[in-house]
């Protein structure tokens, strides 16, 4: 409800912006107001001397400008630096970086760049789009089964509900990630395919390619980008009587967060059940249905090329049917537009979509949520706009809105401050727990170890695997991550930690790898007492939690290994001391 | 001097009262208070409540059911069909313990948010819902609150509360630690059990450590601590109680684990998804008359499933049934006329089924109106009248809370709890 009421409210601010005299530039609160060093007879009338609105009912101040006060610390460089680093590339940073931040904060703009460029921001990308797009299904009304090149292998059943599940957010992370224009997600003719989706679905790609890539359909269907993807209208299926307005409530919120759902609905005053065109009639003619009919019925009406006769049909839901894109005003009897602007057709809608103010809000609302871990709230107005425009001033590039939103003070937080509210205390997040993405892709990266059973990724899927127990989003009946440890996220990280400490240990001293993933520099008849085995305990507690171990920390690791050692073995001590680390409540929050 | 939630609650006006009063009401009966448990079994998709619960025959503009009848079980009226025998077998074994509660209204026809609504009562997502409420509730010497096999289940405050068991299992494995040993591509060796516990005991002196130190990790670490002790408690019962679960096992099957829990008094309350015949779900746009079978399913699993309560002891001296309350309820109803497609649309009115402990049963409660929305209900009888409230998900919540020793006003304020459906001695 709240984040409707944010886009309204931004929406309609939107809807009176226009462009600002030469010579100015809109400030935080959307005034055109002089730039430094330029000259101007007239500096417009809405600005005064204050860089207040003229008319904006506020008294005239002293002058000085208003002291904000944080109501969060920041963390300090390298914790940042972890945080930031789980974020776009859903691994550790490495100790050199580390190392460069601790001497030097300013070390950190550098790289970040560089993350901002590194191709793991596409799968981090996709996971954060997933959370609100949330076509990572486990099910959708068609399984593998349907289609004859799969159903022969049972273990094609989790490759084609991700590979479907993530065409549109590897399409979008794709476009994010290369720093092409924001737009292109909705006017891009081509799409991502796959060897699953490429074989089931009418698509051009490279028959040499490996992986996902950039192909394009062949069906003839519209250039829409995700708007023209199976993967959508799969996870956002219609049929019957709904006629596509489900869908066209599903682009409005993914699009430009206006989310007709959450408007409550009441046939308590409906008119009498013996009318059989009542309902027809009502969605035309009543006001209370019209509120959202009215706006919903025409853009539904560009969505009937991917109307199915039959919505368990493999054929039917993966051909565009470019036959039936009339059907819809016919069928709708609306014409088609777009909250008003009249288009014809579903590329039209994309390029409508992609120039309305309430686009680009949304975008900065997405990776805002994203990225702080929290609902957007009405008092991130002022934030959000900040962040609006600087995705403006960025030319609707995703790299410059990351940058922004790792700048604000939200995003940075790692304490509240004395001057915080209860409220903040309920609504900041300081530390979030690791996604099971996060923790897959972390953990892999540093050990090797990666969870999968019988086809299925068991961080990603809940038919045999552990997502929403490790705290993440099913797309359906959990549609939220959750923020707070459960019960069943910590026995994830348990298992995960104990997997991936016999990895690394395996490798690293077992097996005497030659180039060892974790534990460098130590090997199994090194002991607590010796200088080498602190170097090494060193070493792990700063890869690992990004701060220096004191040497309270440093003893206990070395008490366990000592305990543990006396039991059993000295590699069991380690996977012990490595598991403990990877459960510490420092490495699992970040 | 005993009184019971349903007079206790008239006195107070059921508005917070019980909070305000300072006291926990006591109550005749097998049930302690706060002792009761509740099992939701939710219907997947929008079941067609004209197809057992409400009886259309005296609505004009409402084509009949071919071949389906008014019947009663004591006072209870419902839809009897020779297609569905099992509704019909169950309602005359525990009729007089089912109450259906008609006319409420979820203000959404979409799935997810409907969902949300009929368990929460808000469209606001941090939010609990009935049985974390219930659950957040159960104190401390109960290690399991809430469990949930499948469905939705919305946490914010209690989120501690709540333990997913996996459809297929996923949580027994994870105890068992066969998810690495026989679930893992990649061989694993697990810690022995002594170097576990070692393991487990530093993490929580970290976690307590940060929580008593401060600083931004403390309130994660506060939470992260509960959930570890927690975990010591779930790991301890794991050989007190089966809750290993396989892959296509129906209802009666797969509700084992959470019954188990409830019967040693583990758990407070469980949440499992039935999606009916061939697990297509209620949400029957075209075919309306697949509902004929999955509510023949549903009764039929019912049947087994109460079968198996009542014939299991209960922690207060009785059966589980005794104290167990079996809450049937669908995110939203279906348009009481066909559509195009012999199927019926969604319809922001649905009704739910409550049986067992708590309920005075062998009746409906409520209504419909003669265009087929809710009709007022008076909270105090149970009865339509004009004068009565229309009712909405927050009246389930805050009667459930209210059978629950929950006082209702502390999450849903000037929510009237449907009183009359309190029994006597709940």
């Amino acid at each position: 409800m709240r984040s409707w009421l944010l886009v309204l409210v931004m929406g309609c601010a939107q809807e009176k912006a226009s462009p600002c005299e030469e010579g100015t530039a809109r400030d935080a609160n959307d005034v055109c107001m002089p730039v430094a060093g330029e000259e101007h007879a007239d500096p417009g009338p809405e600005s005064s001397e204050t860089g207040a609105p003229a008319d904006s009912g506020e008294p005239p101040d002293s002058g000085e400008p208003a002291v904000h006060e944080p109501v969060t610390t920041p963390l300090r460089a390298p914790r940042l630096l972890r945080r930031i680093s789980l974020d776009l590339r859903g691994v550790l940073p490495s100790v050199e970086e580390l190392d460069a931040v601790e001497a030097d904060p300013d070390a950190l703009d550098g790289i970040v760049d560089a993350y901002l460029e590194d191709p793991l921001l596409e799968g981090r990308l996709m996971a954060i789009l997933g959370e609100t797009w949330h076509t990572q299904v486990d099910a959708f009304l068609l399984e593998y089964l349907e289609y004859p090149v799969l159903r022969m292998d049972p273990s094609n059943e989790f490759p084609f509900e991700r590979s479907a599940g993530d065409e549109p957010l590897r399409l979008m992370a794709h476009i994010g990630a290369r720093d092409l224009p924001w737009t292109d997600i909705l006017t891009a003719d081509y799409t991502m395919a796959n060897e699953v989706t490429a074989a089931i679905w009418p698509i051009d790609r490279d028959a040499d390619a490996e992986g996902w890539g950039v192909a394009r359909y062949t069906d003839g269907r519209p250039a829409a980008g995700v708007l023209a993807t199976n993967g959508l209208w799969l996870r956002y299926y219609s049929a019957g009587t709904n006629r596509n307005r489900g869908r066209a409530a599903a682009i409005s919120r993914l699009l430009v967060c206006e989310d007709f759902l959450t408007r409550p609905v009441s046939f308590s005053d409906f008119p009498s059940l013996a009318d059989a065109d009542a309902t027809d009639r009502a969605i035309k003619e009543d006001p209370y249905c019209m509120g959202c009919h009215s706006a919903i019925d025409p853009i539904a009406a560009t969505l009937f090329g991917f109307w199915a006769k039959d919505i368990h049909n493999g054929a039917e839901t993966g051909w565009y049917h470019l036959e039936r894109e009339p059907l819809g005003e016919e069928v709708l009897e609306v014409d088609a537009h777009w909250f008003g602007t009249p288009v014809s057709g579903l590329a039209e809608l994309g390029q409508q979509i992609s120039w309305d103010p309430r686009f680009r809000s949304c975008a900065a609302e997405t990776m805002a949520r994203g990225l702080w871990r929290r609902e957007i709230e009405l008092q991130d107005f002022a934030s959000v706009l900040a962040l609006r425009m600087e995705f403006e001033a960025g030319e609707l590039r995703l790299r410059p809105l990351i940058r922004a939103v790792l700048n604000t003070e939200e995003y940075r937080a790692g304490a509240l401050s004395d001057a915080a509210t209860a409220a903040d205390v309920d609504r900041e997040v300081v530390a979030r727990p690791l996604m099971p993405d996060q923790l897959h892709t972390a953990l892999e990266s540093l050990t090797g170890f990666s969870w999968w059973h019988e086809g299925f990724d068991q961080m990603a899927n809940d038919t045999y695997g552990y997502r929403i127990m490790a705290g993440g989003v099913n797309g359906y009946h959990v549609t939220q991550p959750q923020m707070e440890p459960s019960v069943t996220h910590a026995l994830v990280v348990q298992r995960l930690a104990e997997a991936a400490a016999d990895t690394v240990v395996a490798h690293d001293l077992i097996g005497e790898a030659e180039e060892p993933r974790l534990l460098d520099g130590v090997n199994l008849e090194d002991r607590p007492e010796d200088a080498r085995f602190d170097a090494a305990l060193e070493s792990l507690h700063w890869a690992l939690l990004a701060r220096r171990a004191t040497d309270e920390d440093l003893e206990a690791l070395k008490d366990l290994w000592t305990a543990v050692e006396e039991l059993s073995d000295p590699a069991t001590a380690w996977t012990a001391v490595l598991s403990a680390l990877l459960r510490d409540p420092e490495f699992v929050s970040y | 001097m005993t009184i019971n939630r349903r007079e206790l609650l008239a006195a107070t006006g059921a508005l917070g009262g019980l909070g305000l009063l300072g006291i926990r009401p006591g109550f005749a009966g097998p049930v302690a208070p706060g002792a009761r448990k509740f099992l939701f079994i939710y219907c997947f998709g929008g079941a067609d409540q004209t197809t057992v619960y409400v009886p259309t025959m005296d609505y004009s503009s409402i084509p009949d059911e071919p071949g389906a009848s008014q019947a009663n079980a004591g006072d209870l009226i419902y839809v009897d069909h020779e297609a569905r025998p099992a509704v019909r077998n169950f309602l005359e074994t525990y009729g007089d313990q089912t109450a259906f509660l008609h006319g409420l209204e979820v203000r959404s026809i979409s799935h997810e948010r409907c969902q949300q609504l009929v368990l929460t009562g808000s469209a606001d997502g941090d939010t609990d819902d009935w049985p974390t409420l219930l659950a957040g509730h159960a104190g401390v010497d109960v290690p399991l609150p809430a469990l949930v096999h499948s469905g939705p289940a919305f946490s914010s405050r209690y989120s501690d509360a709540v333990i997913r068991l996996g459809e297929t299992g996923q949580l027994s494995t994870l105890i068992d630690g066969t998810a690495l040993t026989e679930n893992s591509v990649l061989p694993v060796q697990l810690q022995p059990d002594a170097v576990s516990r070692l393991v487990d005991a530093h993490v929580g002196r970290r976690a307590e450590e940060l929580v008593a130190g401060g600083g931004g990790v403390r309130r994660y670490s506060t939470a992260y601590l509960s959930a570890l002790e927690r975990l010591d408690s779930l790991k301890e019962l794991s050989g007190e109680v089966d809750l290993s679960l396989e892959a296509a096992l129906e209802l009666p099957d797969q509700v084992q684990p959470i019954l188990d829990c409830l019967e040693l008094g583990l758990a407070r309350t469980g949440m499992i998804e039935f999606k009916g015949v061939n697990q297509e779900g209620f949400d029957t746009h075209s075919a309306n008359d697949r509902q004929s079978g999955h509510f023949n399913r549903l009764f039929s699993d019912l049947q087994l499933v109460v079968d198996d309560i009542a014939g299991r002891p209960g922690t207060g001296g009785g059966s589980l049934l005794d104290e167990l309350c079996i809450v049937v309820f669908s995110e939203m109803g279906r348009h009481p006329l066909l559509n195009s497609e012999m199927g019926k649309d969604h319809w922001t009115f649905t009704s739910a089924m409550l049986i067992g402990s708590g309920v005075a049963g062998g009746r409906a409660y409520g209504g419909y109106g003669e265009n087929f929305d809710g009709a007022p209900i008076v909270p105090a009888t149970g009865e339509v009248h004009d004068s009565g409230i229309k009712m909405l998900a927050n009246h389930l919540g805050a009667t459930l809370l209210a059978m629950g020793d929950v006082d209702p006003g502390e999450y849903l304020p000037d929510i009237e709890p449907i009183t009359a459906l309190l029994s006597d001695d709940a």
